[in-house]
């Protein structure tokens, strides 16, 4: 919602022109990524999750190769319970997956991270945020930006028990934070404008709860991936730190976050 | 009110004053001391006002001299003098650039009030005479770090799109800078957007620019004077530490009947004034508009994009002691995408003030002002409206002393009361799920006191010094969050970052409750030495106090950003300045050099946490760190002040910094504690304005500016989360955007019909940056959406624009 009146108002500069550019920028020591997001979708049957998780490399910031890591030892532990889910890697790709069909996070258990990686260990813990479902998406026929906006209308009921943080993913590479702040227990109905989407397209929107903490990530994460534009307005930029320390040496931090969160989607297609 | 004052008085006690404090209270009473000895010899007081001869519009800074005295005093901005002088029989010479000097045989027996006119200069080149005794004053006037344009010279400098603009005028002079194009309000002297004081009549107004910055709020039409302070600032102004933009708007013709304006590609603009009573009273009215869609040509006719203001002045003359003036603006700027995009703020400033004079000698101005601030905002697709703002209502009085030739004193009383509304949400339809809700307003006083001495101790020495009082209550407020040791921001160690601390508590104030308050002394100095009647030395040094501050981290400050007053969590801005300077005239004051050096240094800049969201937050302490902020540097600026061919050169070497300390050694600070560039540093700035009048009927100007590329970041490196590109950044403003460079031309043509009739027309011609330099507004970093291969995107702003603009009066 604040982000909304913060860039919004900015896109008004379209006088202005864009193009591209050579630059040379500085370069740092790699680090590790820690990409450990977990879809958890409870009103699905059975209960769907998304166990994988991705470990990589910082690169140059032009470089175009990814530098993935296969080598490293994974395991999740539910410390509330006890019980350890290896994971491990399933191919080239820097993917690992959990070796466990049982790995389903529950609401209130604390789950442990763990990664040996290059004789470091990087840990991180979290729990399972919960969300709420998406009521309806309809399609809208309102313009905001130009001839060729397609207008989606999301419409979800917030839970008034508690203060949430929501991630929208609207396809495409396309997120959306929100927190309940101004509509906390309200059915809210918000407007998103696509650009050049095709008749039969189809979209997946997904809700994701998330804590606070990883909500103040996620936007900085957004801002600065240039999703939120860019331009004389931008905020100063940061190392985004997330969630996960280095037990072995503070100082070679690792990046990305390990979250859980309760998903919820809907799927529509463009008339 | 008394139990104010007494109050005051009691805080003035309380605190000590520090050594250099101190120093300068013992100067001004010792100095006090030694006029009453002067003041021996039989005198006379020789009073009035300068107005012009067709409008009676008064004048500021006219120089009333008497050269064989070496004595002179300059006409103050409600077009008054006064001057004691010795019994005897002078020649008055009362000079002003652009006017027909008077000379006039005086012959001074008694107590005299003389109310002189002087005649607008015929623009017939060889006429031109340049009036040494203004060049020579300046030499010897302690002000220093002072800069004045004239509406005339404004109107005269090239400007994007054909506007004649104040606040681009005045970025041409040494130490004035903005952060870009596109980026609102100025720069002075390495100090940020917030810290200028802008007063339009003396009222202050809060957002200087329309439109993102490409026009300022002022209407070049409307406007008499301005003067920019940059240092050595009276100890009249304050609650601002980096500058104070003083602006006068005309008074309206009181003779006759006139209209004047223009049309021009973006905007137009008329004014009328005329007579209330001939005389007597007069009013002024002016508007200005720019068309609907200037901004989006290439969309849909439901889009707006457009501003406007309205300058409103009435003034009555109630007898020769008493003169009553009423001055407004109201102005807005206004964007709306398909009615569910509407963006709408602007300033609205009410302003009544009574001239009284209590002797010939003593000068009185009581302002009441009204001054505000609104921001709205409706989006539809959301639901919501969003309102946010700032109020305040100041009562001053202020005096002007003419105690002899060689002393004047300015005093006064300031008061001012703030409400500050950091927003307001409420749902926009009745089937929106937003909840109404109310942040919580703050408020606040601001009192202060001075006292300025304008002394001429010896023939070549002049000093300006003067104290202010200042005292600033934060009054209470429906609640306020508490935390645990007062900490509202606290640091995670193992992410090495900065959090919001949880409030552990609330706390409730009655509305006449003091949150916080804070009393200072502010000690300001001036000193001039004349080393001949063409070269002098200067020096200043002023200390300022500045309780409130404009949240903003974006790169320049946007139309949202809000004012927030210091209180529990959050200290006022104190500024130490010291500059230092040598001035010369040379070819019979043909030529002038200024040169300045200046250091400062600002205690508690707010600096913000990574991440800090600053918008509808009610718990702004939450984001904030204290920190703190230097600049300094050297400014030269050249002046060819007459003949055909005239104009300046401005030159500024400067260095503008921040830094944020971790308040302990487990805390990393910003940028790791280690000291980085504001947004608004620029190394190099140098800026070229020539005018060439080659007949009366065309002349021609130019402006050539080169600066240094704002601060920016470039990154060192990237990782993918989430299918997205993130580039990681390290500290912050550690690179530049390239320089900046531009050359703009502009040609003006004054029909040689004019003179035979009574419609004057004149058409400006202009080209802005005329060799199409894109210069870089910012570099932004992402991946393209077609290629998935990373970018570096420049955005730049304005290439060539042509412009024209029909100017018209009658």
């Amino acid at each position: 919602m604040k982000k909304y009146l913060y860039y919004l108002s900015f896109l008004i500069l379209i006088y202005s022109c864009e193009d591209v550019i050579d630059v040379n920028t500085p370069t740092t020591e790699p680090k590790l990524v820690v990409d450990a997001n977990f879809n958890v979708y409870n009103t699905e049957t059975p209960i769907r999750v998304d166990a994988w998780l991705k470990l990589s490399l910082t690169t140059d910031y032009f470089d175009t190769t990814e530098k993935v890591i296969n080598n490293a030892q994974v395991s999740i532990t539910n410390l509330t319970d006890g019980t350890v889910y290896p994971f491990a890697s399933n191919g080239n790709e820097g993917f690992y997956q959990s070796q466990n069909d049982d790995f389903v996070p529950k609401f209130n258990d604390i789950y442990q991270l763990n990664i040996l990686y290059n004789n470091e260990v990087y840990s991180a813990e979290t729990k399972l945020i919960p969300s709420v479902p998406i009521d309806k998406v309809t399609q809208g026929d309102g313009l905001l930006f130009g001839e060729n906006d397609t207008e989606i209308i999301i419409e979800f009921t917030d839970n008034a028990d508690r203060n949430d943080f929501y991630l929208f993913d609207l396809d495409f590479g396309e997120f959306l934070t929100t927190e309940d702040e101004f509509y906390q227990g309200k059915t809210f109905v918000f407007s998103y404008f696509y650009d050049d989407l095709k008749s039969g397209q189809e979209i997946t929107v997904k809700i994701n709860g998330l804590e606070e903490q990883f909500y103040n990530y996620m936007n900085l994460i957004l801002e600065q991936s240039g999703e939120r534009g860019g331009g004389p307005f931008e905020s100063p930029p940061a190392t985004i730190r997330g969630n996960i320390v280095n037990k072995t040496n503070n100082n070679n931090f690792a990046l990305g976050y390990f979250s859980m969160s309760e998903a919820h989607t809907y799927t529509f297609s463009i008339n | 009110m008394l139990r104010l004052l007494i109050k005051i008085k009691k805080s003035l006690f309380l605190q000590k004053p520090n050594f250099m404090n101190r120093a300068i209270i013992w100067f001004f009473f010792t100095s006090l001391f030694t006029l009453q000895i002067i003041l021996g010899q039989e005198k006379f007081t020789l009073h009035g006002t300068i107005t012009e001869t067709s409008s009676n519009e008064t004048l500021i800074g006219v120089s009333v001299a008497i050269p064989e005295l070496q004595a002179g005093v300059i006409t103050n901005e409600y077009g008054f003098y006064s001057i004691t002088l010795p019994k005897g029989l002078y020649e008055l010479t009362v000079s002003y650039i652009g006017f027909k000097s008077i000379t006039k045989r005086l012959d001074l027996t008694k107590d005299l009030t003389l109310n002189l006119q002087l005649e607008e200069e015929v623009e017939e080149l060889e006429e031109i005479i340049l009036v040494e005794d203004i060049e020579r004053l300046n030499i010897r006037k302690p002000q220093m770090s002072i800069n004045t344009l004239s509406s005339s010279s404004i109107k005269k400098i090239p400007a994007i799109l054909g506007e004649a603009d104040v606040l681009k005028s005045i970025l041409l002079l040494p130490g004035v800078t903005s952060a870009g194009e596109g980026a609102s309000g100025f720069n002075v002297r390495g100090g940020s957007v917030d810290q200028n004081l802008i007063l339009l009549d003396e009222a202050t107004i809060f957002n200087s620019s329309h439109l993102f910055g490409f026009f300022s709020v002022f209407n070049p039409d409307a406007i008499k004077d301005l003067k920019l302070y940059k240092g050595g600032i009276p100890a009249k102004y304050g609650g601002r530490i980096s500058s104070v933009l003083d602006i006068y708007q005309k008074e309206g013709n009181s003779k006759k009947f006139k209209a004047n304006g223009g049309i021009g590609i973006v905007s137009s603009r008329l004014l009328i004034e005329g007579p209330l009573k001939k005389d007597y009273g007069a009013f002024l009215l002016g508007g200005r508009s720019s068309y609907a869609h200037l901004f989006l040509p290439l969309f849909n006719n439901n889009n707006k994009a457009y501003f406007y203001d309205l300058n409103t002045k009435l003034n009555y003359k109630l007898d020769k002691n008493n003169s009553l003036y009423a001055s407004g603006y109201f102005g807005r700027d206004v964007f709306s995408i398909n009615n569910s995009f509407i963006n709408i703020y602007g300033n609205s400033v009410l302003n009544l003030r009574w001239n009284h004079l209590y002797s010939n000698k003593l000068f009185s101005n009581l302002s009441l002002i009204y001054s505000d601030y609104f921001y709205g905002l409706e989006l539809d697709f959301v639901g919501f409206e969003w309102n946010s703002g700032i109020q305040n209502f100041n009562l001053k009085y202020d005096f002007k002393h003419y105690i002899s030739n060689k002393l004047k004193l300015n005093y006064g009383i300031n008061n001012t009361y703030y409400r500050f509304n950091p927003g307001e949400i409420k749902p926009n339809r009745n089937d929106s799920g937003i909840l109404p809700r109310k942040l919580i307003d703050k408020y606040a006083n601001e009192f202060a006191a001075y006292v300025d001495a304008e002394h001429k101790v010896t023939k070549n020495l002049t000093i300006q010094y003067g104290l202010r009082f200042s005292n600033f209550i934060r009054l209470g407020q429906k609640e306020l969050f508490l935390y645990e040791n007062d900490q509202a921001v606290t640091f995670n160690e193992d992410f090495q970052i900065y959090e919001s601390a949880k409030p552990i508590g609330i706390e409730k104030f009655k509305s006449k409750a003091q949150i916080a308050s804070f009393n200072n002394l502010e000690p300001r100095l001036a000193i001039s030495y004349t080393i001949n009647d063409f070269n002098s030395i200067k020096g200043s040094y002023n200390h300022m106090v500045q309780y409130l501050h404009l949240l903003s981290n974006t790169s320049s400050p946007t139309p949202l950003d809000v004012w927030t007053p210091s209180g529990k969590y959050i200290k006022p801005q104190i500024l130490d300045q010291y500059a230092v300077g040598y001035f010369k005239n040379f070819k019979n004051a043909n030529y002038s050099l200024e040169t300045e050096a200046f250091y400062k240094d600002v205690k508690n800049r707010i600096d913000y946490i990574d991440g800090a969201n600053l918008i509808a937050n009610d718990a702004i302490e939450q984001v904030i760190l204290n920190g703190k902020m230097r600049a300094y540097g050297l400014e030269v600026m050249f002046k060819k002040n007459s003949g055909k061919f005239n104009g300046w050169l401005s030159y500024t070497l400067s260095k503008s910094e921040q830094q944020t300390l971790g308040r302990t050694n487990i805390e990393s600070g910003i940028n790791k504690g280690k000291w980085y560039n504001t947004n608004f540093d620029k190394t190099h700035d140098l800026s070229l304005n020539v005018s060439y009048e080659l007949n009366n009927k065309w002349s021609f100007n130019s402006n050539l500016i080169f600066q240094t590329g704002q601060p920016t970041n470039y990154p060192s490196g990237k990782f993918g989360y989430q299918n997205l590109s993130i580039p990681i950044y390290n500290g912050r403003n550690q690179q530049r955007l390239s320089n900046y460079h531009r050359l703009d031309i502009s040609a003006s043509l004054t029909p040689r019909k004019n003179k035979k009739r009574k419609l004057q027309s004149q058409w400006v011609f202009g080209l802005y940056n005329i060799y199409n330099r894109k210069n870089a507004a910012s570099i932004s970093f992402r991946r393209n959406e077609d290629t998935s291969i990373n970018e570096a995107i420049r955005t730049s702003i304005f290439g060539t624009v042509p412009s024209i603009t029909y100017n018209f009066k009658f």
